[in-house]
């Protein structure tokens, strides 16, 4: 084992000395600055669609959606590609989408084309800044997404509400119980929320680095008065109302969870008052109905200052990309209603005809023109009542807000 | 000059001394530049850190040391999951040893009932992946203190389960001991099975009582088993992610491997290096300790003399209940956490343990769309499922070859020049990736491997780097087998064949390896079962087109979709346990014989 240390320390010792000088990225000192507006591309659906079917190299998709997956077979058999060019769309997580595509273009591997992922935050300074994906749009898709082209183009948001069990007497909520957002602060809820571990789910970190905005610490400030009577007082270590809530959220028991879909089940079968922080789409998949035919969870929408938070899955290309054209292409349908939703006779391989978003909760189109379900609000309605992920103010403070998680979890 | 060079031919004319020195090579590529890799990769920026070192990326800094050991996150970042990492992995050789080793002098030295069935039964936690017993602990032990709803023992009980039962410090030492166990029975088993009845009778004939017979002769021959044992699973415990992480995070109780996932997947990814490093340190000083306390590591498995008459002790008017209670340990271990999850595949609504909330759509329904928890097709009617099932399959068995291959070659050319330094190195090479944790090799093979490396091309994305880092990381396995096997042949079978003029590929497969034949096949079966199983160390080399039956698992248990994860989960099992005894069977190997039991 000496012989074998000393081996290894002269290895060390030589790598050292050349392996970490230098190697740098020009312009490294970056992170959560104003990202410059991307440019118009002039470009058309047809002619993109075209020069991706001259292009005639492979389509490559990533995406943190699996709807995407049906996507892709419909477009590429609606518009006759099927069996002349080829394609796949993978599912993959967004930090592992990060760690992927970070190395597939810095090493000039073969990869995506085109990804579809959520996390603004690490995409912005992981992805973008480093020149590996890129903002695109069109004239076609600025009119119809508008300002939410910028500073990454929104393909579909999704939102994260406070949903609780109910109709289970004194071991749940009560409708409107949940009207404060400091009620998860308050020491008669200890322990009765759950969220997914933001250290693992990146929106979630997100939503707590937006809430120490100024902006939004302001409105939490003023709700802290409304819940608790007085004006809030910060500790030491909290520089405003939106870290103080951090805190006391965690000194108060928040429960860590691996996953929106298993928190929902829990909280559904809770035999005490619990909540959640999750995505409306994973409430609804879970939602059940007690013995007696009443539902067994609920979500709130009025609470002061925000019931949640909204996020989007940004649409962008990736830097190496095959068959660009194409990618384009398939981005601009998407936004239509067809794209979205299907038409009702679009195939796809398994046989089964391609609803798209059709029918789901907890999904809008970054057209807000595109339809949402029924019993499900319009996302500018979620707007107003929800924080909207700030990509670039998360890029900016994230690091902060982690390392001051850091100490009081 | 003519002298020396006359000594270097002389040196490589003996295959083993070629074997060495290619492992030597080898060796030094893929385990020593790694482990160099992860010292260079806490002194540089990397991309997710600009915004708080604010450097170029790829220059050298002193920030993650200094954050980790020298700042106010320093207690949260590395002393806490220290202490927490040092006290699970010392509590988790407890448990193994005291439950592994009992059952060990159960089988060997009593009369207990039904030996053949539970020597079976009791190796399946550890054929079963690792978070296997932590995913089956918290089906049955959940807490409504903390999810808000019961487990299975509340349902059928009525008794509400403290947290402290349910999450945390004590279910994680308790699993990860109870995952062990089989390593701690194989090795103890195997000494007591073999010790020298003679000892014993001669402190009989001595009038010598039990327990001073047990203090004075049985544990001082255990003791280097429990020794080996003790590297094992501490080093093991140590490096266990899916426990910590299952029973950990919602208590928020953190260990080195939960931070480093963090860290490496967060914002600070020097900082998980750094948290490698120590988990690799920590390791190599209970490794010197051990090595210390035995005097010399000769093997991590002690062959004795056999002996033709082993004194069984008579249980008496305890065998029954004796029995019945260890098959009642057995049956929790292995058949309980199956039931758990064969249960929570069919279940609609959790914590609802009712027939009418049952049903067979996971496995065998269509997709019920987008609003229903089965917006997928049952796992028996996806092709998703078999398409990595096969990929599984594919990975493992090359794994198997590769590490049960060099595994036995190494193993041979360790023991027949054993003492020399060249030896002694190869030795400690083979059994450093063991040391080194899953997730940690794995990153550092994706920046090694995904650039071209001299007449190494790009090895990101295709199958051979997945193929690459399995026989690495389950080499240190196959060539303790490998070193076993041999250390139980006598050189002088090989020596006659040298004297009569048999080349050296004659002598390996006509004398050497049809002696070994069940031990080099346990060689071979080890990495395979370990490949089936196997998630951290390939989750994030994975790409679109190779993906495999654990990676699966994951996505659908970040998805929350329970049941399908509860069905894979058992899926794998099944696999894995079909053909364990299949191989078994039909060749005479078995996982003890690939551990080092005999």
């Amino acid at each position: 084992m000496k012989k074998l240390l000393a081996v290894l320390l002269s290895a060390l010792m030589c790598l050292t000395m050349f392996g970490c000088s230098g190697g740098g990225q020009e312009g490294g000192e970056q992170g959560g600055g104003e990202t410059p507006a991307t440019e118009v591309d002039k470009a058309t659906f047809e002619e993109l669609l075209e020069a991706g079917k001259a292009n005639g190299k492979p389509l490559t998709i990533y995406t943190t959606h699996s709807v995407i997956n049906d996507a892709i077979e419909a477009f590429m058999i609606k518009y006759e590609l099927d069996g002349k060019i080829e394609y796949s769309s993978t599912q993959i997580g967004d930090t592992n989408q990060i760690t992927q595509v970070a190395t597939e273009v810095a090493q000039g591997v073969d990869g995506a084309d085109i990804i579809f992922i959520q996390d603004g935050g690490r995409v912005l300074t992981d992805l973008v800044e480093e020149g590996y994906v890129y903002n695109w749009y069109n004239q076609e898709i600025l009119d119809l997404v508008g300002e939410d082209c910028e500073p990454l183009l929104v393909w579909d948001y999704c939102n994260k509400v406070f949903i609780y069990n109910v109709n289970n007497g004194e071991n749940s909520f009560a409708d409107g119980e949940i009207n404060n957002i400091w009620y998860c602060t308050d020491p008669q809820y200890a322990g009765a929320l759950c969220l997914k571990d933001p250290s693992s789910e990146g929106v979630n970190m997100n939503f707590l680095v937006n809430l120490t905005s100024e902006e939004n610490a302001a409105k939490l400030a003023e709700a802290y008065k409304a819940y608790y009577g007085k004006d809030i007082t910060l500790d030491a270590d909290c520089p405003n109302a939106g870290y103080q809530f951090i805190k006391m959220m965690y000194k108060n028991g928040v429960v860590l969870g691996s996953s929106d879909g298993t928190i929902a089940k829990d909280t559904a079968a809770a035999d005490k008052k619990m909540s959640a922080l999750i995505t409306l789409n994973k409430y609804k998949k879970n939602l059940g109905k007690r013995d007696d035919g009443t539902d067994n969870m609920s979500f709130a929408q009025d609470v002061n200052p925000v019931a949640g938070f909204i996020y989007p899955i940004y649409g962008l290309q990736v830097k190496n990309a095959d068959n660009p054209e194409l990618a384009k292409a398939f981005l601009i349908w998407l936004y239509s209603e067809e794209g979205w939703k299907g038409n009702g006779t679009l195939t796809i391989k398994d046989g089964s005809v391609y609803k798209g978003m059709s029918g789901r909760f907890g999904d809008y189109s970054g057209n807000q023109a595109n339809p949402v379900v029924d019993g499900d609000l319009p996302v500018k309605e979620w707007k107003k009542i929800l924080i909207q992920e700030d990509a670039e103010q998360a890029a900016a403070e994230r690091a902060n807000v982690e390392d001051f998680i850091l100490t009081i979890k | 000059m003519k002298k020396k060079w006359n000594k270097i031919k002389t040196f490589f004319s003996k295959p083993y001394n070629v074997l060495l020195v290619l492992f030597l090579i080898m060796l030094t590529f893929l385990v020593v530049i790694p482990l160099i890799s992860i010292v260079r990769d806490t002194f540089i920026v990397h991309p997710s850190e600009k915004s708080r070192v604010h450097q170029a990326v790829g220059t050298f800094t002193t920030y993650h040391w200094l954050r980790a050991f020298a700042s106010s996150f320093s207690k949260s970042l590395l002393w806490d999951p220290i202490r927490n990492s040092i006290v699970t992995s010392i509590w988790s050789c407890v448990v193994a040893i005291l439950i592994g080793g009992s059952f060990a002098w159960l089988v060997s030295r009593s009369d207990m009932m039904w030996k053949k069935a539970l020597t079976k039964l009791f190796i399946f936690p550890y054929i079963m992946p690792s978070w296997t017993l932590a995913l089956a602990w918290k089906n049955f032990f959940k807490s409504v203190e903390i999810t808000g709803s019961n487990g299975i023992f509340t349902a059928l009980t009525g008794l509400q389960v403290p947290t402290w039962f349910g999450y945390g410090e004590f279910p994680i030492i308790v699993v990860t001991g109870l995952h062990y166990a089989p390593f701690a029975y194989i090795l103890i088993g195997g000494i007591l099975h073999n010790m020298d009845a003679n000892l014993e009778e001669a402190a009989i004939i001595l009038k010598t009582k039990r327990l001073r017979m047990f203090l004075r002769i049985t544990i001082p021959i255990v003791m280097p088993a429990v020794l080996s044992t003790i590297i094992l699973v501490f080093s093991g415990a140590m490096a266990s992610f899916a426990t910590p992480q299952f029973l950990g995070l919602p208590v928020r109780y953190f260990v080195l491997t939960t931070e480093l996932y963090a860290a490496i997947n967060g914002t600070n990814p020097g900082v998980g290096y750094i948290l490698a490093l120590v988990m690799i340190v920590l390791s190599i000083i209970i490794m010197f300790i051990n090595q210390k306390m035995i005097g010399t590591r000769k093997s991590y498995a002690t062959v004795t003399g056999k002996s033709a008459n082993i004194s069984v002790f008579h249980l008496g008017g305890f065998r029954l209940p004796i029995s019945i209670l260890t098959t009642f340990i057995v049956l929790c271990m292995s058949v309980i956490p199956l039931i758990t999850f064969a249960l929570e595949s069919v279940m609609m609504q959790t914590g609802v343990y009712k027939l009418s909330n049952m049903t067979l759509s996971f496995w065998v329904g269509q997709s019920q769309g987008h609003n229903s928890i089965q917006d997928q097709p049952g796992i028996l009617l996806n092709p998703e499922v078999y398409r990595t099932l096969f990929n599984s399959l594919k990975l493992s068995f090359t794994c198997a070859i590769g590490a049960g291959t060099l595994g036995f070659l190494a193993g041979y050319s360790i023991v027949r020049r054993r003492g020399s330094w060249l030896s002694k190195v190869v030795e400690d090479l083979t059994f450093i990736p063991y040391l080194i944790p899953s997730m940690a090799l794995a990153a550092i093979y994706l920046s090694m491997f995904s650039t071209n490396r001299g007449i190494i091309p790009s090895l990101y994305g295709t199958f051979t780097i997945l193929a690459l880092i399995g026989t690495i990381k389950y080499l240190p396995m196959a060539s303790r087998s490998g070193v076993n096997s041999m250390l139980q042949l006598s050189p002088e079978i090989e020596e006659a064949g040298i004297i009569m003029g048999v080349p050296w590929i004659k002598r390996m497969t006509r004398i050497i390896i049809p002696i070994e034949k069940a031990t080099i096949v346990s060689g071979y079966l080890l990495p395979f079962i370990s490949g089936m199983r196997e998630l951290s160390l390939f989750v994030i080399l994975i790409t679109a087109n190779n993906r495999v039956l654990t990676s699966l698992l994951l996505f659908y248990d970040e998805k929350g979709f329970t049941q399908f994860s509860n069905a894979v989960n058992l899926l794998i099992i099944i696999v894995v346990l079909v053909i364990n005894f299949t191989v078994e069977k039909l060749t005479g190997a078995s996982i003890e014989k690939g551990v080092g039991g005999n």
